[in-house]
């Protein structure tokens, strides 16, 4: 199932794009998070709630469905698989626990933007839940930027799934190479 | 995932059958600190408390 590479350089850029801007999204979140947490104003504070629950809807819930995607395209279109080797695996269960907390979490987001539009906050309303949406979205970021690292250095580390593979591989093109030697005449 | 793996990611040992190496240590560090953050923050997330989640 290996892709061209002409696809492969397309699959990879969406991948990036969709895992990076995710990133960025978070970052934003985060400070929005802390504005509303923080903030002075009533209105800013208002207005943070609601660009988080905009946010999060439009940007964070599709770009973290397309990083799955595309990063499961990347692993089984390439020669990395999705289960050889250690860090594709870590990138996996990063991503998969990442997107369904976040749709966990958005019940909270949803929650704190309609009180938030509802009535002007108080410094002591919803403190539990505000604060959790900081954590949350710290937590996040430190997570994706984990991922983001793994990317980068591929730790060396396969599987025995990845290691039986590739052992398989070898004794078959040992085998051809045996079989190819034997054909030629003397 | 813009480089492929190399043909062989450990040590061309020869032919026969090779055991597996075992998994590496950073594997086994990143599972170590991954549970224990989950692990402080599920307990950190019911003892303070009464605030996370609610009013």
């Amino acid at each position: 199932m290996a892709m061209n590479p002409r696809l492969r350089r397309l699959a990879l850029t969406a991948h990036i794009t969709f895992s990076v801007g995710w990133l960025g999204a978070v970052a934003v979140f985060v400070v929005l998070a802390t504005v509303g947490l923080a903030g002075d104003n009533a209105d800013t504070v208002r207005s943070a709630y609601l660009a988080m629950e905009l946010t999060a809807w439009f940007i964070l819930v599709p770009l973290s469905f397309a990083s799955l995607l595309t990063g499961l395209v990347q692993a089984l279109g390439t020669a990395w698989g999705l289960f050889r080797h250690y860090w594709v695996v870590f990138k996996l269960l990063i991503n998969v626990v990442a997107t369904v907390l976040l749709l966990v979490h958005m019940q909270v987001v949803g929650h704190v933007a309609g009180a938030a539009a509802r009535a002007t906050l108080a410094s002591g309303d919803l403190v539990g839940m505000r604060v959790q949406l900081l954590a949350d979205a710290a937590a996040a970021l430190l997570v994706l930027i984990v991922a983001v690292t793994l990317s980068v250095y591929k730790p060396k580390g396969l599987t025995r799934y990845g290691w039986r593979g590739q052992h398989e591989s070898r004794a078959r093109e040992r085998l051809a190479a045996t079989e190819g030697a034997a054909r030629q005449p003397a | 995932m813009a480089d492929s793996p190399s043909r062989f990611d450990a040590t061309d040992l020869g032919p026969g059958p090779v055991a597996h190496p075992g998994m590496p240590r950073w594997v086994k560090v990143f599972g170590i600190v991954a549970g224990s953050a989950l692990l402080v923050a599920f307990v950190l997330m019911h003892t303070i408390g009464g605030g996370m989640g609610g009013h």
